[in-house]
């Protein structure tokens, strides 16, 4: 992007640091920071360099990630525990001190921005009434005095971390601000209960549990576990997305150009989805149909007809037994339907074709115009989208949305040995990629997802990526 | 708040909690919120002069093994299920920890809540505490399994740990900070302290699902060479499954034995670019150079994945006959030399275990024995398919 955006950028990390420097200043002057308070400072400040130094453990689907990091808590029980300025200390050193390789505007944001989370959150509860944790006795009291102006300060945290980071996604992406913060609150709201559940036991211990600095020493192991297991769970995860991918490598290898052609029709089949505003679920279930829809050509040889045939049944066959294929089976079995009666293998017609395999079909047959055959040249995609509309086999809705889909989308392009080395590639993008709503449990939105292990995408790329370095 | 109700709610935790029950590795499972519920009531039993620790903490094993029981029962009568294993290791988990519980309250060690902050030692020989109970857990239950499983003790606990130990930590972790809470929050503790662990839970139970599509899409892999005309029905199924055989023989861990599944699963997964299939899809009665290819092509594919790294490894050496180890001093890996020879003999028996076709076999495996195949496993494998022919020849 351009040097234009970037200053845009840094203008508006230094308002961040103005609103840190300002309310800073009030913290200072009202909530004096005392001896009393270094003791937790220490250990929040060790929290949160462990919590900033671990990789996050990340889930991810086809690219788009949840990532699990403990920071949050670590803030909001600096907040309550050591005050507003201890927030904005806690908030700001652990990320200026990160140890990965990031671009300084965004290493900058980032520290200024859980600066304000800290303060915000040390602000609101002292205002709340919290009191400090450790002159706190009594569960009535602890509930009361401690719990409710937790939960406000937890909430408080959650708000401005919405508005800081939509501010930076209208500056830089231009997209309209309450979009953003609506889409933030929906997509880490739930990670903050648990931020706010965890800091509370953090507290309680330390405090009126009377065990201090000890309290984050037990708390954070049940934490550490936790990020652990999702880290086992999102290496699982990619071995077994990266194993599908063999599926289509397999193909690739009996029929050479097959897996570029695959991934162009998932893509298509994506976009087409997208414009007929199907659900997250049946999204998921076009794509696998998408990527595998012509498995079964695996068994076909030179000069067997019959094999090519039946090669949508034969497909069916190869991925039974693949739960999460399942759904998609149908639609690999009528994708050479043609809704006039005309196809294959079992002539059926209109609706009794599923609308997966219908909108394969309609995938497939642009992409074959488009690509061309060593006899005929490829089309321009608004010939190849002319002739789809005038193919009566085809579902006009379909092609409809499609056209819809490539006027927003523009052209296409993967060919096979991109795609097929694009694996390694896109993992090392993503162990790179950070997000500064590393969201403890975004999670929840991915246990709170059905038993599909492809149903829950959360798009969590940082506006600052798409910035020029 | 009394002693009594403190350890009910306990007790009913260890209840309920049987049923939030993580299945791993395919075989056992663990209940969490129940070990740290049963470590928490072992921890909270009141030391009182005069009465025997030693009583104390059989009675409290016994409330345990009341709740284990009941919550069992509940659990499968909701169709979840358990693991006996599991629960022997929660009374293993229960007995050290009562004791050692009983031990600090004897060196006077208790708690105070002094705002001096001098608990934290406390709270740290509670902690200790939890944790030995449950290395005494693992190696109870490794124990228990070794024993049933007929496998090498060192290799299970190895397992043991690497499949549990962290959800066992973070359970012990939690029984520590559920009685710490008492005195602050009272009852609310039991439930607020296992928020964590129920996190923990639902992303291993997720782990464990995601495992188990992993596998489905390895064996539809393993099929395809079928489906597509190049190998016999169930060829790679049975070969993986003679090789996991040969493998725990041989003491392998859990994840080689996965490993060598994966492996022995995908072995002809080169011939999908042959364009004539071998006849019988044997090739054990191919030409070396056409096995070299097959062994190539199959593993190129899997390199695509970046993640059935070490099955390709392996499957690189899966046509090195025995010969080069021997005289030329070559490395071949037990896991491929594992393959070579299930691999070679399911393709004489064409998936028979008729035994006719079992002897013919062997005697063919036979003939290249020492030269083909590593005379030890051979010895293995007869053990396996022909128990008899191996009592008739010493």
């Amino acid at each position: 992007m351009s040097r234009e955006s970037s200053a845009t950028a840094w203008t508006y990390v230094i308002g961040v640091w103005a609103v840190v420097i300002v309310l800073g200043a009030l913290a200072v002057v009202y909530e004096p920071p005392s001896r009393a308070d270094l003791l937790p400072l220490a250990a929040l400040l060790l929290l949160g360099v462990l919590a900033r130094t671990l990789p996050d453990s990340v889930v991810s689907m086809s690219g788009d990630g949840v990532r699990f990091s403990f920071f949050g808590i670590v803030t909001l029980s600096a907040a309550v525990m050591v005050g507003p300025f201890g927030g904005a200390v806690v908030g700001v050193l652990p990320t200026l001190l990160q140890p990965v390789r990031m671009r300084a505007v965004r290493r900058v944001f980032n520290a200024g921005m859980f600066g304000v989370v800290g303060l915000v959150g040390g602000f609101a509860y002292l205002l709340a009434g919290g009191v400090d944790p450790l002159t706190v006795s009594g569960t009535g009291s602890v509930l009361l005095d401690i719990g409710l102006p937790l939960i406000v300060a937890d909430l408080a945290q959650a708000a401005t971390n919405a508005l800081v980071l939509s501010g930076i996604m209208t500056v830089t992406a231009r997209v309209p601000f309450w979009v953003h913060v609506r889409g933030l609150i929906a997509s880490t709201g739930a990670a903050y209960i648990g931020y706010g559940v965890i800091a509370f036991l953090l507290v309680v211990l330390w405090g009126p549990g009377q065990i201090h600095w000890f309290s984050a020493a037990l708390t954070t192991v049940p934490l550490l576990v936790a990020w652990w297991v999702f880290g086992q769970f999102g290496a699982e995860l990619e071995a077994h997305e990266r194993t599908t991918d063999t599926l289509v490598a397999a193909l690739d290898v009996r029929h050479p150009g097959t897996a570029g052609h695959s991934q162009r029709i998932a893509i298509l089949c994506d976009w087409i989805g997208e414009s007929l505003r199907l659900s997250p679920r049946a999204l998921t279930e076009l794509h696998t149909a998408g990527l595998l829809h012509d498995m079964g050509l695996l068994a076909a040889r030179r000069g067997t007809d019959d094999e090519i045939l039946r090669h949508p049944e034969t497909g069916v066959r190869m991925l039974a037994g693949i739960s999460f294929a399942a759904p998609a089976l149908p639609a690999i079995g009528a994708h050479h339907e043609r809704v006039d009666g005309s196809g294959y293998p079992r002539g059926l017609m209109g609706p009794d074709i599923p609308l997966g395999a219908r909108i394969v079909a309609v995938a497939d047959a642009f992409d074959a115009l488009t690509s061309g055959t060593p006899d005929v040249a490829a089309l321009d995609p608004r010939d190849a989208l002319s002739q789809l509309a005038a193919d009566r086999g085809l579902d006009s809705n379909v092609v409809d949305a499609l056209a819809r889909a490539v006027d927003r989308h523009g052209v296409l392009e993967v060919s096979s040995t991109e795609w097929l080395s694009r694996a390694r590639v896109g993992e090392r993008a993503r162990a790179e990629g950070e997000s500064a709503r590393s969201s403890m449990a975004t999670i929840a939105a991915v246990l709170a997802a059905g038993r599909s292990t492809k149903s829950w995408i959360i798009r969590h790329d940082h506006p600052l990526d798409r910035l020029a370095p | 708040m009394t002693t009594m109700a403190w350890l009910v709610v306990l007790f009913l935790l260890i209840v309920v909690g049987e049923s939030a029950h993580v299945r791993l590795a395919g075989r056992r499972g663990i209940s969490p919120i129940a070990s740290a519920a049963a470590v928490a009531f072992m921890l909270s039993l009141p030391h009182r002069p005069g009465v025997s620790g030693v009583v104390l903490v059989l009675g409290g094993v016994l409330a345990v093994a009341v709740a284990s029981l009941v919550g069992t029962a509940i659990a499968e009568a909701a169709g979840i299920r358990t693991s006996s294993v599991d629960v022997l290791g929660r009374l293993t988990n229960a007995v050290v920890a009562g004791l050692l519980a009983q031990l600090v309250a004897v060196t006077g060690l208790e708690r105070t809540m002094e705002p001096d902050g001098r608990d934290w030692i406390y709270a740290f020989a509670l902690w200790l505490s939890a944790l030995t109970a449950a290395a005494a857990r693992a190696a109870v239950v490794a124990w228990w399994v070794s024993r049933s499983e007929r496998r090498g003790y060192v290799s299970t606990v190895r397992e043991e740990v690497a499949t549990f130990g962290m959800l066992s930590l973070a359970s012990a972790t939690t029984a520590v900070m559920i009685v710490l809470s008492r005195e602050a929050v009272g009852l609310w503790g039991p439930i607020l302290f296992t928020l964590p662990l129920v996190l923990s839970i639902a992303a291993a139970r997720r782990y464990a699902h995601t495992r188990q599509t992993y596998r489905e899409t390895i064996a539809a892999l393993s099929r395809l060479t079928d489906l597509a005309g190049y190998t016999t029905s169930h060829h790679a199924r049975r070969v993986a499954d003679l090789a996991v055989e040969l493998g725990r023989r041989r003491g392998l861990s859990q994840r080689e034995m996965d490993t060598l599944e994966y492996a022995a699963l995908l072995h002809d997964l080169g011939q999908v670019a042959l364009d004539q299939p071998i006849p019988g899809g044997a090739t054990v009665l191919a030409a070396p150079r056409d096995q070299e290819r097959i062994v190539q092509d199959g593993v190129g594919i899997m390199r695509h994945s970046g993640v059935l790294e070490p099955a390709a490894a392996l499957l690189t050496r899966q046509a090195a006959p025995y010969r080069l180890m021997r005289e030329e001093d070559e490395r071949i890996p037990l896991e491929a030399r594992i393959i070579k020879l299930t691999n070679a003999f399911d393709d004489f028996t064409g998936g028979s275990r008729d035994p006719g076709a079992v002897s013919v076999a062997l005697e063919r495996i036979q003939l290249g024995l020492g030269y083909e195949y590593d005379p030890e496993l051979v010895d293995d494998l007869i053990d396996v398919v022909a128990p008899r022919a191996r009592q008739r020849h010493p």
